[in-house]
């Protein structure tokens, strides 16, 4: 009854506290704006895709109608090289579009979206695929630098939580109105605990409803992704338990309401920039990501030494791959220098190989070092839940990079034996191309050891706390 | 009812209060004078358990305060001398709050009477306590020790910055207690009140209770005399 009565109270005085009042509703246009720009961030990734795939689509008829011409024997006014009957000209020059497009919940989370490219078009011949993506050297990137939510929720939150309750104790002792409340028959570390649980439970609620809120703004239909949209708010609430949990165990140590804020600060500043920096600078120290430049340099090399040995090299390639050989040596004149060419792009990437898996085995220890310390703050085990809801995680893009050279091996395959066979191109051929999807099942998932790790942080603060000022001296609070 | 046993107190070897010993039965007022730093207000956090005495004990009740904290604080009410609620809520909502941490629970007429009983203004109890003055607020404290139903009553200077009419008033509540049983210790530095309300005086000197008498036994002009040889 108690407890009841101070409930009541306590939702009162905050409900009388204009404060409340204007910073939940700051709090809903932060969110609004961060979902805003968000959907922008999307928008500005989208586009391109789009448009590629427009230009991809009225191309592929041009290249059916000019098949069907040449074959009928009508000239057309293309040079001789660009003949779409001959099939290195459709493999390099009709590429398909291997697209990574937003998932529907990647306004929450700018992620790694705008480090990485989400268009590829992985094409017949040219620069070996694995070096077409930008930069690869830092799967971490623990900056969050764009204002979408994830920033509002991991950045500003924890300040909006700290300004909630870094003085529910020490005010009250500062203003006096603690004596008489502590000469009555209660628990302070109880009493306490119901008056930040009460903020708990209506700053969770402001919370929830301005993250759907701004979440439907844009246009979102969270219904249709109830799922998700529950999963970040679960990881949402046990982040706010924890900063509460933090801010329970400092109004407990019954310091001035300055101290507390110092204190809390400090605290914030440690866990969501120092640490979160010190996992990335750690990883990067652990495994260094061998250069890129070199890695360069080495397929320049080997590809020189290769042409160089074209010929022989064509001829080692029949010997490794017999069904490829021609029956009748003199039918082969389609693609004469095409065949050695792909001979010796085998060799490079034979000599090439090890330094590729070199880079991809760094890489991927790297993320296992990331993965492994991000249990160390639970701002990063947010991010990484926002990112994983968001589809922009390190291992999405490493996932989309690995997906787009399977693709890329599937779209050589479809012609080279064609070409090997001495073909020409069919306009019916066009519609059966291989074509990309991005499978984002293939992602390892994260959250259930997140959420299990949030939830950990947020009743270790208060457990503990309770424990270690479960007979708490009053003295202390009062007189110092 | 209320009672200290060779109580004592001290801070990094220096003595707050040394071998206190007093009795104050239902229906006593007890007024503890004394300078400032004579340890009056060491003497009442002690009975509240705000901190731990360093000798002897502290009894309300059957309790000693420092093994049953909880027990000794349902039986007393505390005014300090300035007491503080929470601005933002009402006289009434005050009440009600204080009276349910000490787990009463009363309707909105039952408090309404209590603020009465206190001397509160009707037009006052539905007002917020940041446009009280300190006169209204330290009638919500007596209103809070009312509906608490206490048997102690633990007063810091509570008339002190009151003006004499409030004063006044005040005092008479503490007669109206008293009658009914309430055992009373309060610290003041006002002779002329002790003299007044009190049934027992207690000079206090650094640390120590030098002198106890009753209020019959003296009279005003004697008691300023009596307290002055002490205090030089």
């Amino acid at each position: 009854m108690a407890n009841r009565q101070q409930f009541k109270y306590e939702w009162l005085g905050l409900l009388r506290d204009r404060w409340v009042l204007i910073l939940s509703l700051l709090l809903l246009l932060v969110c609004i704006y961060a979902a805003y720009n968000g959907k922008e961030k999307v928008a500005e990734r989208n586009q391109p895709i789009a448009k590629a795939m427009d230009e991809m689509k009225a191309s592929d008829e041009q290249y059916k109608a000019l098949i069907d011409s040449v074959a009928q024997g009508l000239k057309t006014n293309l040079p001789a090289w660009q003949n779409p009957q001959r099939l290195n000209v459709i493999g390099q020059r009709a590429a398909r579009v291997a697209a990574f497009e937003s998932q529907p919940l990647a306004l929450v989370s700018t992620g790694q979206s705008d480090l990485f490219t989400h268009l590829v078009k992985p094409r017949l011949y040219g620069e070996a695929l694995t070096l077409g993506f930008s930069e690869l050297s830092n799967p971490v990137q623990l900056l969050f630098g764009n204002f979408d939510l994830a920033f509002v929720c991991i950045y500003l939150l924890p300040l909006l939580i700290l300004a909630f309750s870094y003085n529910v104790l020490s005010a009250e002792k500062e203003s006096g109105a603690l004596r008489l409340t502590l000469a009555q028959p209660i628990q302070v570390t109880q009493w306490l605990l119901n008056k930040l649980l009460l903020r708990f439970v209506v700053l969770a609620v402001i919370v929830v409803i301005a993250f759907n809120v701004s979440l439907m703004t844009t246009g979102l239909n969270v219904v249709s992704e109830f799922s998700p949209v529950m999963k970040i708010t679960l990881a949402l609430l046990a982040y706010m338990l924890f900063w509460f949990g933090l801010s329970f165990w400092v109004n407990l140590r019954g310091q001035s309401s300055g101290s507390n804020a110092v204190v809390l600060v400090s605290l914030w500043v440690l866990i969501v920039l120092l640490i979160p920096a010190m996992i990335s600078q750690l990883a990067n120290n652990l495994y260094p990501v061998p250069s890129r430049v070199g890695m360069i340099s080495e397929l320049r090399y080997a590809e020189a030494e290769a042409q160089k040995n074209a010929n022989q090299i064509l001829e080692s390639y029949y010997r490794d791959h017999p069904e490829l050989a021609p029956t009748d040596t003199s039918a082969q004149k389609l693609y004469p220098f095409w065949l050695s060419y792909f001979a010796s792009q085998d060799e490079i990437r034979k000599a090439v190989n090890p330094i590729l898996s070199e880079y991809e085995s760094q890489l991927h220890k790297q993320q296992q070092t990331v993965d492994q310390l991000r249990f160390l703050s639970p701002a990063v085990l947010l991010q990484n839940i926002f990112n994983e809801s968001a589809g922009t995680s390190s291992r999405h893009y490493n996932s989309y990079r690995q997906q787009v050279v399977v693709f890329a091996g599937e779209w050589k395959n479809y012609f080279l034996p064609r070409m090997f066979r001495n073909e020409l191109m069919k306009k019916e051929w066009m519609d059966e191309l291989p074509h990309f999807s991005f499978d984002a099942n293939k992602i390892e998932k994260q959250y259930t050891a997140d959420v299990l790790a949030l939830l950990l942080y947020g009743f270790a603060g208060f457990v503990l706390s309770f424990l270690l000022y479960r007979n708490y001296v009053t003295e202390k609070v009062l007189l110092t | 009812m209320l009672e200290a046993r060779n109580l004592s107190k001290s801070y990094n070897g220096t003595a707050a209060l040394q071998g206190l010993n007093l009795l104050v039965k239902p229906g006593d007022i007890f007024c503890l004078l004394g300078a400032n730093g004579a340890g009056k207000t060491t003497t009442i956090n002690l009975f509240l358990n705000f901190i731990e005495p360093s000798g002897g004990e502290a009894v309300i009740g059957e309790y000693r305060v420092t093994d049953a904290p909880l027990e000794t604080k349902k039986l007393l009410a505390y005014i300090p001398e300035n007491l503080m609620l929470y601005p933002n809520l009402t006289g009434i909502e005050n009440l009600d709050y204080f009276s349910s941490l000490a787990g009463k629970k009363y309707n909105q007429q039952e408090l309404g009477k209590f603020l009465a009983e206190a001397g509160l203004q009707e037009d006052a109890h539905a007002k917020r306590i940041n446009t009280y003055s300190k006169g209204m607020r330290q009638k919500v404290g007596i209103a809070i020790s009312l509906a608490k139903q206490a048997k102690v009553l633990l007063l810091d200077e509570p008339t002190s910055g009151l003006d004499p009419k409030a004063s006044n008033e005040f005092a008479a509540l503490l007669k109206k207690l008293s009658q009914q049983g309430v055992a009373t210790l309060m610290a003041t530095h006002d002779l002329f009140r002790a003299k007044e309300t009190g049934t027992h005086i207690g000079i206090m000197k650094e640390g120590k209770l030098v002198e106890t008498l009753t209020t019959e036994q003296i009279n005003h002009a004697d008691l300023e005399k009596l307290y002055l040889q002490h205090m030089n």
